[in-house]
Formats: structure tokens, C-alpha cells, sequence
């Protein structure tokens, strides 16, 4: 059970003066179960990206499938993907329409055909994950602050309990704690075998919990690899609008001084080895 | 003092309307001229209502705002204000106004009243600074959300502001992107221009002279970075996580390995680890 991309490309307003190509052949593979991050400089590609995975955007050329399922229009293909695959856009406010967060959240259930008797539950469930409160329910949810706001818009897409889930920079505007508390929920969802694609700038992010990684560039696939892999290419050259975390400068510069520390982004880690180091 | 002080909060509370709690309340703060100061504190803490007042956005529901010692209330005060202080919000959607990207910037400056070559020069410096040089002539539909970001960024340097403030307004910029971005703020800073960061990463409040901590509408805490990241368990009450490298720094400092004067800073570190 996967996503499967292959050879993707999209064009926007082809055929006129502002053509664009976003994406440029690109392949990977999201399984089940896992959890795939996707970065890139800004203008890379990576949202139109994720508007192929649900279905919201076709392929110029090449393909994408759900399970099997290819996403393309007609026999339904595009419901059935729809169902499966759950997008949380770039920015809440592309996605939030309804009058209040009760409402808001028991769309996407509703619309799927949840039964009345569990939606509630549903919806309180999927609030209750991502830290709203009752108090907020009927709060308009526009008039949210910005991180309200962006935990409304991911527990709208929680509700509807998709197999797969896309995520636009989902941490962006979250406060330290919402922050952790979405990864924890996030690997949770991951370990009882929902797939995630996470689309990130926050490159520790990306190496410390993704499965695989995908980096774009100008629309193509340039690095697509295990997080150790991919951070090995970062160190041997430089891609464009990523950079080395500050941790593992760091540790390299260490590593230069004669110092036996791992190239490592973790904190406790590093703290260990220079103290070991230190110590001989 | 007062003399170069920009911004004066006096016991200041805002109500949203119908809203049953103030998102800010008893606010007292001065920005001096030529500051960079960061607002933080969890969401819904009160940083944008805040931030809202330094443009007479909002207008206290109690309380009194002064930027360069006009109360925002009056006429002249909100005309003070919007002149001294430009905004970019959280959502660059809510201020992009034009349909191409090199209008957009241009809007300020042409509201400023500026000739057609120091509008022309402003723009073409403000995309290139934003890194959105080669973007003068797209529409802006067809930007995605970082370029939209760059853009609102752009838009608001172009009027060369008393004050700028920044309403997390460098979440969706690659790393390279908000990189650059720093080294712009910290030139414009150089320049006296006054800085308002309001951020969830730390390592972005590194360069700021002050920083303040909001929590429940109040100011829970007043000081510079560098003490800031020395405070212990209120930094997790305020929902405050510190950059990776402050971490390592800080149990290197446990483990008696650095002096705590020794600052968080990748050369200091290096260095001293050295010795
Ligand atoms: N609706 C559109 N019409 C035309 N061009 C577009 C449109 N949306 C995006 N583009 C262009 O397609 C390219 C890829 O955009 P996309 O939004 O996928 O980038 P991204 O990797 O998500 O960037 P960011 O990190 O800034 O969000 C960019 O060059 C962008 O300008
Ligand atoms: N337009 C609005 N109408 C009603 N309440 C609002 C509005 N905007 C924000 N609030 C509320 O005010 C409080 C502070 O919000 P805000 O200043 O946006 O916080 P922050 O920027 O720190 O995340 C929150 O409880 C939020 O829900
Ligand atoms: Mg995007
Ligand atoms: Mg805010």
C-alpha cells in the first residue's frame, strides 16, 4: 500500500506567456506506515506537489497512484483518492471556510458520510488532538489566533480519518509545545500505519523523524534517500536554499579540532560525545 | 528618555468585541528608537493584538498607545502611527494589494508621496534584498507561499519604515531565505531602523537587544537573549524552546566544560572548547 509517483511533471498555464513548469519529472514512493519529508527552496515545487497527492491538481505528464488507484478524472477515482488522502494546505486560510470550528472540523465526516451519532465524537477526538479546547468550539474560525487557526485546519483533515496525510508545512506558526504536540500525534498515526508526507523547511525535523527524504530543486527529484544519506549530500555539496544544521557545522568543526563526535543533530548527543572527548 | 522613545504602552488592555477575556491586558512597554526587540510566548498569547497596536490597527479598549508621543487615538496619532510603522503580517494574503509583484511593492512608496526614480530605485532594491529580483513582473497568484512572504516583506522595506514589525513573518522562507533575511534586518537595524520580531525560533531573537514574554495578554518577562536563555522551567511555562546549539551549550555548561559567560555562539564555543 503506497503513493506512487512517477515521472510527475506539472505545467501551470501552459501555452501562454506565464508558463511554468513546477515540477519536472519527479518519482517517489510513500508507503504506508511511513513517513516521508519533502524540502526544498522556496519556489521548488514542493506544494504543488502535494496538491497532486489528493488529486486536486493532474498531472501534465506521468503519474500518480493511491493504493493502486491512478488519480486521474472519471469512475471515480478522484472521491476515492480524496478519501484517502488528506491534505493540510500551506496556509490555514485556504482551507478554513466554515462559521464556526465545530462546524469546520465536521465537514470533512460529514461529507464522507460519517453516521451523526459518532461524528461528534469524531470531531471532539480530533480537537481534543490537536489542542482545542470546548471553549473554542463555536468560536469563529477566522477570528482565531494564527496557531489556532493552523491546529483547526489540521484537525479538520484528522476527522476524516485518512490513510494517508499531507502536510504543507504544518509546523509553521506553532508554538513550541503544539509544535511537539503534532509530531508526537503525527508519529503515533505514523506507528498504527498511516502514511505522512511532510513537507518541512526545518531540515532537523526532516533528518531526526522522517523515514525517507525527498529534496526538490527547480522541480526535479535532486536527492531522494534515508535521512543519513541525504545529509551526507548536504555536507559533500550545496543545494540550492538548504543549508547544514548549525548543530552539525558545529559538530564538523569539532571533528576538524580532533574531536570524536558523531555528525549529529540531537542535542543530549553531541553534549555527550564532546564531554567524552573532552575527557581523554 | 522620551525623547527617543518611539513607542509608550500605558496600562494598555484590549477587549476584542463580544470577546469574553481581554487578549491583552495592562500592557506597559516602551520601544526606544532604533531597538530590535522580539515579542514571544505561546499561541494566542496576545503577540499579534499587540503588535496591531503599534500601527493604530487596534486602539486600546483601555489604556493609552503612543507612538513618537501622539496617543493613537486621535487623527494625528493614527496618522503617526501608519506613517512610523509598517507591518507584515502572519498571512501575506492579507496584504498583498496588487495583481503583479512590482506594483505591489511599489504601493507604499507611491503612498509615500516619493518621486517616480526614488520609487523606481526602492522597488528594484526591495525585491532584490527580498530575493524576488527576478519575480518583478509575475502575477502574484502565481508566487507560492514563500515568495508571497517574500513579498509581503518587500513591500513593507520598500517605505523604509521608522519601524518595522515582523509578524512571524519568516515561517515559510527556506533556511537560505531566512538566512539572508537576517543579514537584511540586521543592516536595516545598523541603518536605526527600529525592529519588532515576533517569532516561535529562538535562534532568530540571537541578534535582538530585548526580548519580552507574553502570556495570558500580560508581559510575563523583560530582558536580554542571553538571560533569557539561562532561565530554567519558565521557559517551558511559556512554551519557550531554546535552539539546539543553546541546548549543547547548556549542558556543556552543567557538565563544567564551558564558563557560562562564554556566549552560545558556534566561534565563542569552538574556541573555548579549545583552550
Ligand atoms: N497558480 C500558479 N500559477 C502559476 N505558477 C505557479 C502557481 N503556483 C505556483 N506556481 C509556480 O510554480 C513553482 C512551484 O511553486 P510551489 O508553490 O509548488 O513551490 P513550493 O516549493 O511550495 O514553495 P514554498 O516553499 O515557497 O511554499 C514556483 O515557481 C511558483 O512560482
Ligand atoms: N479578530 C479576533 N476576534 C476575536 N478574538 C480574537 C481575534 N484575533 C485574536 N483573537 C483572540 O485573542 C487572543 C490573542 O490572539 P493573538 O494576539 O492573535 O495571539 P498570538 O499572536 O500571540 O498568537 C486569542 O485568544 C485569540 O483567539
Ligand atoms: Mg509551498
Ligand atoms: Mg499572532
Amino acid at each position: 500500500m503506497s503513493i506512487d509517483v512517477k515521472g510527475l511533471v506539472h505545467v501551470y498555464h501552459p501555452g501562454t506567456p506565464l508558463e511554468t513548469k513546477a515540477l519536472d519529472g519527479v518519482s517517489f514512493k510513500a508507503e504506508k506506515g511511513s513517513w516521508v519529508a519533502v524540502v526544498g527552496h522556496t519556489g521548488s515545487g514542493k506544494s504543488t506537489l502535494a496538491q497532486h497527492l489528493n488529486g486536486l491538481l493532474l498531472p501534465t505528464e506521468g503519474s500518480v497512484s493511491v493504493d493502486g488507484i491512478e488519480v486521474r478524472q472519471g469512475e471515480g477515482s478522484l472521491r476515492k483518492v480524496r478519501q484517502k488522502v488528506g491534505l493540510v494546505f500551506q496556509y490555514p486560510e485556504q482551507q478554513l471556510f466554515e462559521e464556526t470550528v465545530f462546524k469546520e472540523v465536521s465537514f470533512g465526516p460529514r461529507n464522507w458520510g460519517i453516521p451523526a451519532d459518532t461524528l461528534k465524537d469524531r470531531v471532539e477526538e480530533a480537537l481534543g488532538l490537536v489542542g482545542i479546547g470546548s471553549d473554542l468550539y463555536e468560536a469563529n474560525p477566522f477570528r482565531l489566533s494564527g496557531g489556532q487557526k493552523r491546529r483547526v485546519a489540521i484537525a479538520s483533515v484528522l476527522s476524516s480519518g485518512p490513510d494517508y496525510l499531507v502536510l504543507d508545512e504544518p509546523t509553521a506558526g506553532l508554538d513550541s509545545p503544539g509544535r511537539r504536540q503534532l509530531l508526537d500525534l503525527l508519529s503515533n498515526l505514523k506507528a498504527l500505519g498511516r502514511g505522512i508526507i511532510h513537507i518541512t523547511h526545518d531540515m532537523e525535523l526532516a533528518l531526526g523523524l522522517a523515514d525517507m527524504i525527498l529534496v526538490l530543486d527547480e522541480g526535479r527529484s535532486s536527492l531522494w534517500g534515508r535521512p543519513d544519506i541525504i545529509l551526507g549530500e548536504l555536507i559533500e555539496r550545496d543545494v540550492r536554499g538548504l543549508v547544514i544544521p548549525d548543530m552539525v557545522r558545529f559538530a564538523g568543526r569539532l571533528r576538524d579540532l580532533g574531536f570524536e563526535v558523531p555528525l549529529t543533530w540531537e542535542p543530549p548527543v553531541l553534549a555527550e560525545a564532546i564531554y567524552r572527548s573532552q575527557g581523554r | 528618555m522620551t525623547e527617543n522613545c518611539l513607542v509608550r504602552f500605558s496600562g494598555v488592555s484590549y477587549t476584542y468585541p463580544e470577546a469574553a477575556a481581554p487578549a491583552i491586558a495592562d500592557i506597559d512597554l516602551k520601544i526606544a528608537s532604533g531597538e530590535w526587540i522580539a515579542v514571544l510566548g505561546c499561541n494566542g498569547s496576545g503577540k499579534s493584538t499587540l503588535a496591531k497596536h503599534l500601527n493604530a490597527l487596534l486602539i486600546p479598549t483601555q489604556g493609552d498607545c503612543f507612538v513618537n508621543e501622539f496617543n493613537t487615538r486621535g487623527e494625528d496619532g493614527k496618522r503617526s502611527a501608519r506613517r512610523a510603522v509598517s507591518m507584515v503580517f502572519q498571512n501575506p494574503e492579507n496584504q498583498i494589494i496588487a495583481a503583479v509583484v512590482e506594483e505591489d511593492v511599489a504601493f507604499g512608496p507611491e503612498n509615500l508621496g516619493l518621486s517616480p526614480e526614488e520609487i523606481r530605485a526602492r522597488v528594484s532594491w526591495a525585491l532584490d534584498v527580498s530575493g524576488l529580483g527576478k519575480m518583478a513582473r509575475k502575477p502574484v497568484y502565481a508566487l507560492s507561499g514563500g515568495q508571497k512572504q517574500r513579498l509581503a516583506v518587500a513591500g513593507a522595506i520598500a517605505q523604509k519604515p521608522p519601524c518595522l514589525v515582523m509578524d512571524e513573518a519568516t515561517t515559510m522562507l527556506d533556511p537560505r531565505g531566512r538566512q539572508d533575511l537576517m543579514e537584511v534586518l540586521s543592516t536595516l537595524h545598523s541603518g536605526g531602523m527600529t525592529l519588532v520580531s515576533i517569532t516561535h525560533r529562538l535562534e532568530e531573537i540571537l541578534r535582538c537587544d530585548r526580548c519580552i514574554v507574553l502570556s495570558g495578554g500580560r508581559i510575563s518577562w523583560n530582558g536580554t537573549p542571553r538571560e533569557l536563555f539561562l532561565l530554567g522551567e519558565e521557559l517551558a511555562m511559556w512554551g519557550l524552546e531554546v535552539p539546539g546549539m543553546v541546548k549543547v551549550w547548556r549542558e556543556l555548561v552543567q557538565k563544567g566544560l564551558l564558563e557560562a559567560k562564554i556566549p552560545p555562539l558556534m566561534g565563542e564555543m569552538v574556541e573555548a572548547l579549545c583552550r
